[in-house]
């Protein structure tokens, strides 16, 4: 990405900056302008600012942590790409990377996350009193002690 | 192209890198810009691209030709051309069928059935925006708020950029154009913003909004007869949430994403249903819109300068226009009349009960900056706050009935449906109860949570952010419903 951007900066606009800022130098009215360091091409004194070098490593561990959690979401991207040559050849990747996922068990906190949106979402004003120990709890009763109503698989045709 | 998907995390981390790889070559940075604006845009559809390009030319011809103009009178010649051609492009494509609908029904009603030139018009994404954005800038330049730019591609850049390209919030040309020509800028706290706002938008969307839209307010509103009082009062009330849910997550990340683009955009919503009065509500909502029609439409019109009837007209035409911004039918009309008529009736009150100084209204908005409150001594002014705040949310409730039915019938329904509380309730599930109350309760946590958020994140490491903000977005990826709904204000 880096370098792409450095070679497209230097064949587009790096060398327009230089002849104007020599032409800017030339003129009588304007004023002195420092020089830059050895080393240092104009305008890059400043390059590695360490804000931006921030967001962009904290853009990439986010993309990192998604595509390690959220493996499905790249395959279900791909698959709506999947009219163009370039998703065509995307899907087979996505889905080998989602079933590695799947496989060291990455997959599991966002199904475990899910099934318990779908406990609250499926409660009944029962469940709440049984919650707070104003009756029985008629969830707890129909499953096995210990487990939550879709924590194991998620119901996907349910929801 | 949508925010909360791959695409656009894809698509931002690739614009992110080369915007600031390109600091340093400032039209570079801004050809890139524009065109990753125009591929933004694209995406929902090439053809409209040009009409994008279309719009930005003309708004900056216009500018520098009313800065050449030698004479007032030129010039305001120029400026009413430019408005018109704007407006001619908004009211084609977004009111040309609904006014011929209804030319043939007066006609038909008339008894003359005439063959009227229908045509299927598709409404191009954001052009409300985008034309409004346009005439701000004409109109600052006749203003001398701000020198007519020179540099096409600044006008480009301010007209597309593509964080508030769709669904704003609406830019002023006066508070992005100088931006363009300082040096870009990056310091942690933008980027603690950012990514505060980013995830905070993602939340209220993708969650609040889209349960609220999916389990609750779309199958009320679409057979209201069929449902009972209570279940009809829950719906309205989550749609109050499901809006300002929605158009306000969507104004958080374009806020968030142009801050770490190096851009600041002021804040378009502020807690609004904490408001205690209908002049107060419009300083909290939508702000980008309701200081446009303040300064571009009620102060033209003489605002409140020219005595009480003049200033109830003002108010009622900017409210009505304001209704009809936001689409060719009736129901947004009488949301904005709704809206219109109880701030007329709200001055009027306010005029005759002493101002209780509780700081309810101060400030300039619709109406004029009048200091006012409901009710009198310092002893009732939580009362009287609080009656203010409940009877303001449910007058705005009131108009989103509305504004979310798909006609005037369906609203009529609705509103007969509310006062029958006879009939089962189905839908106030604890789940659906908790979501409404705890959004609502939200309006009223302290204002600077999200800046002590930022202050907190300003000083973490790279690493640190990065968790906070991958772990927060699978986080809101995973309690939220499956799908990504369109934002409302797309169709605006």
């Amino acid at each position: 990405m880096s370098s792409f951007a450095h070679a497209f900066r230097r064949k587009f606009f790096h060398e327009r900056v230089v002849p104007e800022a020599a032409a800017s130098a030339r003129s009588k009215s304007a004023p002195p302008r420092p020089i830059p360091p050895v080393g240092h091409r104009i305008g890059e004194a400043e390059d590695r600012s360490p804000a931006r070098r921030i967001a962009l490593v904290a853009l990439l561990i986010a993309a990192g942590v998604l595509a390690v959690f959220n493996s499905e979401g790249m395959v279900s991207t791909a698959r709506d790409l999947a009219e163009s040559r370039v998703g065509r050849s995307m899907l087979p990747v996505a889905e080998r990377w989602d079933g590695a996922m799947e496989q060291i068990g990455a997959k599991r906190l966002v199904a475990s996350v899910r099934g318990l949106m779908l406990d609250m979402q499926y409660a009944r004003w029962a469940d709440v009193a049984a919650l707070f120990g104003a009756g029985n709890d008629p969830m707890a009763a129909e499953r096995p002690e210990g487990e939550a109503l879709y924590s194991r698989a998620l119901p996907e045709e349910e929801r | 192209m949508l925010f909360p998907t791959l695409e656009f995390g894809i698509f931002f981390l690739v614009v992110f890198a080369i915007a600031w790889e390109l600091k340093d070559s400032p039209e570079g940075r801004k050809t890139f810009l524009v065109a990753a604006s125009y591929v933004f845009y694209g995406y929902w559809d090439w053809r409209f691209a040009g009409l994008l390009a279309a719009s930005s030319l003309i708004n900056y011809a216009a500018g520098r030709l009313v800065t050449i103009a030698s004479s007032d009178r030129d010039k305001r010649m120029l400026v009413a051309l430019a408005v018109a051609i704007n407006l001619s492009i908004l009211a084609f494509f977004k009111y040309y069928g609904f006014f011929l609908e209804q030319l043939a029904e007066l006609l038909a009603q008339g008894g003359m059935v005439r063959d009227l030139p229908f045509l299927e018009v598709i409404l191009p994404i954001g052009i409300s925006f985008f034309t409004f954005q346009g005439i701000s800038y004409v109109v600052d330049v006749y203003r001398e708020e701000i020198p007519a730019e020179r540099n096409p591609l600044n006008v480009f850049l301010y007209i597309s950029f593509f964080p508030q390209l769709v669904a704003g919030p609406i830019v002023r040309a006066a508070d992005f154009l100088p931006q363009l020509k300082a040096e870009p800028r990056l310091d942690r706290q933008m980027v603690a913003m950012g990514i505060a706002l980013i995830l905070l938008g993602l939340f209220k969307k993708m969650v609040i909004a889209n349960y609220l839209a999916t389990l609750l307010v779309d199958d009320v509103f679409f057979s209201p007869d069929a449902y009972s009082g209570p279940d009809l009062l829950l719906a309205v009330y989550g749609y109050a949430i499901q809006i300002y849910c929605d158009f306000s997550g969507y104004s958080d990340i374009a806020i968030g994403v142009a801050a770490l683009l190096g851009y600041h955009f002021k804040a378009n919503f502020l807690q609004p249903y904490r408001s205690a009065s209908l002049r107060e509500f419009w300083r909290r909502w939508h702000i980008s819109l309701s200081t446009w029609l303040r300064d571009y439409l009620y102060k033209p019109l003489g605002g409140s300068r020219h005595g009480t009837a003049t200033t109830y007209r003002n108010i009622m035409i900017t409210m009505l226009l304001g209704g009809l911004w936001h689409g060719a039918n009736w129901t947004f009309l009488i949301w904005g009349a709704i809206h219109g008529v109880a701030l007329v009736v709200e001055r009027m009150v306010l005029a005759v009960v002493p101002a209780s100084g509780s700081g309810v209204v101060a400030g300039d908005s619709f109406g004029g900056a009048v200091k006012a409150g409901w009710g009198g001594g310092a002893g009732r002014d939580a009362f009287a706050r609080s009656l203010g705040v409940l009877i303001t949310f449910n007058v705005v409730c009131l108009a989103w009935i509305f504004f979310r039915s798909e006609s005037l019938d369906y609203a009529l329904l609705y509103l007969e449906g509310l006062t029958n509380w006879s009939g089962p309730v189905e839908m106030a599930t604890p789940f659906l109860v908790a979501l409404v109350a705890v959004s609502l309760a939200s309006h009223f946590l302290p204002e600077d949570l999200l800046p002590n958020a930022v202050r907190w994140l300003e000083n973490r490491s790279a690493l640190t952010l990065g968790a906070v903000l991958g772990f927060g977005i699978l986080l809101i990826w995973a309690i939220a419903p499956e799908g990504v709904a369109p934002f409302i204000y797309f169709q605006f």
